[in-house]
């Protein structure tokens, strides 16, 4: 059982009281020194100075479990120092979970504590370099025991180890470059957040982009954002040529549907090129009289026409939303060898499909969502992190232990 | 194709609800042998069944998001009954095969599910594990609470808590298994999709927070086997962060710039 309210504290074997008091001096302190540092961003050092910090750091550990006989050492493998460090990270990131990061207007003295910009400050850094020691100290501890159960304590410490490492270690050495490309252009050049520009070791050419809609959905609304529903409560409608909705007090009936089309003096006609909107002509009735309250075209609009609505009964519009994106993709040609041009690959990007070559990831952000499906460009990112591999390690490690953990019988 | 869903699905269930009502109503039956049967039978009709859908498509049926719903019924079907005879935890079938039948009638009664608004990012095989386990992990989580609270009625009357405690711990390691994986499925896509595990987006740190607090409890537990009160309060403030992680975080200052708050820009 606890045994710090039976001695005198920071006498002996320490407990949850000194575990607390001095995890929280640690952190208090750096608290003051992020606010006489203003709120600057604290982060790892840059590469190749992080490796060496951390070669040092692992090696004072592994030092000082093997050869430091001292009671603070095996203090700082045991369950109260384990709980202390959790518990006081976890206030840390409750902190990050209530405050708005990175606000546009900082309120100036929570910015000093570093508490809108929480990920970079020096509290979160010394939070987790405690969780990390006592981690690391706990895995020293257990590593020469060889069994079922230690290896399930293994999976576990171990793979979350390897995770918050190499998360740290990518977070510092990745490389994360951005482009924006037309058809037909080939790069073989990228920018970073500070608009500096790398080159990738291979080259990608965009050979066409395309970006498929859903159809788009019907509304009746008035200007206080009152919906009008239907009997199962929906709000929207995604449009069927020639099909009717019942939706409130009225019954809409489709008399066509033109996906791309611009305005004329009839209403609209088809048009498939930049600039044109869906439309959809209507008559909307009443649903119990079935008299005719209006008929007409409405529209979403695009970046040349606004949208049109049609007016109903006390302030209410029946309206086109723009349609939802469904997909966009690029199809490239990427370069592997510079030298060599007569081989390439080609293959079609999108989201949730990145490519793989060399070590980096192709990913598809995004276009010109102002022009919809007529946009003239497409954005790439393009993601290099070394230490991926270890953190899928890592992962695997995880979900062994996780899977382990649910079919041992806990005694 | 050989065999049409409709058929599947109703002797699926069908086996089912006959297996868990067998299962919980053992009459004359003490070693629930009837019940474990037709709980078998209904596993392996979905099995054949996505076998055939794999020769039949020349592929894995993993591709559509009502493909994988198929496996993940499957998946909660054999973990529940796996989990009845390795641990001995009866009341884990209750949970997930309803979970597996309600996945499996998605399926019926929306056979295009996916071909409706679903933004480009949802758009993921790793979208049902994700959101199945969660919901998984949540309903497991949701009973170690329900004990917790009558082993914390049971103390304020001075009564002995010491069964409700051994009750919770079972279910949280399994909960929180598949809190870890949840998490992970999770890291995992938004690395497929935006090229990040891990962002800090508010629905992220509330579920890690969470994560962490049912750390705190197991490792507590770890260290005062006896304990009975602490634990279970633990692990009702566990609960009440993970409510925030699961609704409240949509109203927290915080959650502006969330990837997770779909339901509330398009209302």
């Amino acid at each position: 059982m606890d045994s710090s309210n039976k001695h005198t504290l920071f006498q002996a074997t320490w407990g949850y009281a000194e575990s607390f008091i001095t995890f929280s001096i640690a952190i208090a302190m750096s608290f003051i020194i992020q606010f006489i540092f203003k709120g600057a961003y604290f982060g790892l050092p840059p590469k190749p100075y992080f490796l060496i910090f951390f070669g040092i750091f692992f090696l004072t550990i592994v030092i000082a479990h093997f050869f430091v006989k001292n009671p603070i050492i095996s203090w700082l493998s045991s369950i109260p120092a384990t709980i202390a460090s959790i518990t006081l990270y976890t206030i840390i990131i409750i902190i990050l979970g209530i405050i708005p990061q990175a606000p546009e207007t900082p309120n100036p003295f929570l910015f000093n504590l570093g508490l809108t910009h929480i990920t970079e400050s020096l509290p979160f850094l010394v939070a987790t370099f405690i969780v990390l020691i006592i981690l690391m100290f706990t895995i020293l501890k257990r590593i020469t025991i060889i069994n079922k159960k230690n290896s399930i304590f293994f999976l576990n410490h171990f793979g979350l180890f390897l995770v918050i490492m190499a998360g740290a270690f990518g977070s510092a050495d990745k490389q994360k470059l951005s482009l924006k490309m037309s058809e037909g252009d080939n790069f073989n050049v990228a920018f970073n957040d500070k608009y500096e520009h790398s080159f990738l070791p291979f080259s990608i050419e965009l050979k066409d982009f395309t970006v498929g809609e859903y159809t788009p959905e019907l509304v009746i609304v008035n200007e206080n954002d009152d919906f009008e529903k239907d009997k199962s409560g929906r709000l929207l409608f995604q449009i069927k040529d020639s099909s009717t909705y019942h939706i409130g007090k009225y019954t809409v009936a489709v008399k066509k549907y033109l996906p791309d089309a611009v305005p004329d003096s009839l209403g609209f006609r088809p048009y498939p090129g930049p600039g044109s909107t869906p439309a959809v002509q209507l008559e909307i009735h009443d649903a119990k009289t079935n008299a005719l309250i209006n008929s007409g075209w409405i529209s979403s609009g695009s970046f040349i026409f606004g949208n049109q609505t049609l007016p109903l009964h006390n302030g209410q519009v029946i309206g086109l939303l723009k349609p939802q994106p469904k997909s966009f993709m690029s199809k490239v040609r990427i370069h592997p060898d510079l030298k060599k041009k007569a081989k390439y690959i080609e293959t079609t990007i999108e989201v949730n499909k990145p490519f793989k070559i060399d070590g980096w990831y192709i990913y598809q952000v995004g276009y010109d969502e102002q022009m919809g499906k007529w946009s003239q460009y497409s954005i790439f990112e393009f993601v290099y992190d070394p230490w991926l591999k270890v953190i899928y390690a890592g992962v695997i490690m995880l979900l062994a232990g996780a899977f382990l953990l649910i079919f041992t019988d806990k005694k | 194709m050989l065999i049409n869903f409709n058929t599947i699905y109703f002797l699926t269930i069908l086996s089912w609800i006959i297996g868990i009502g067998a299962f919980y109503f053992p009459i004359k039956n003490p070693k629930r042998k009837i019940g474990t049967i037709f709980l078998y039978i209904g596993i392996l009709i979905l099995a054949i069944y996505i076998i055939g859908l794999w020769i039949d498509l020349e592929r894995p049926p993993l591709r559509t998001l009502g493909e994988t719903r198929l496996w993940y019924a499957s998946f909660l079907a054999v973990i529940g009954i796996a989990l009845y005879h390795f641990r001995k935890l009866i009341w884990v079938p209750l949970f997930s095969f309803p979970f597996a039948i309600l996945f499996l009638s998605i399926n019926f009664a929306h056979p295009e599910y996916f071909q409706k608004t679903l933004m480009p990012a949802l758009q993921s095989p790793w979208f049902v594990p994700h959101v199945i386990v969660y919901i998984f992990a949540y309903s497991i989580l949701f009973a170690s609470t329900v004990t917790a609270f009558f082993g914390l009625l049971a103390l304020r009357k001075g009564e002995d808590a010491t069964e409700s405690v051994k009750i919770a711990d079972s279910v949280v390691y399994i909960g929180f298994a598949f809190l870890t994986c949840g998490l992970i499925f999770g890291a995992l896509w938004a690395k497929e999709a935006w090229g990040n595990y891990w962002t800090w987006d508010p629905k992220e740190t509330w579920a890690f927070i969470t994560w962490l607090l049912y750390l705190v409890y197991i490792h507590y537990r770890y260290h005062f086997k006896q304990a009975v009160k602490t634990p279970l309060v633990i692990l009702t403030i566990a609960f009440g962060i993970l409510m925030i992680c699961w609704f409240g975080v949509n109203y927290l200052p915080s959650a502006k710039n969330s990837v997770h708050t779909y339901g509330m820009t398009q209302k």
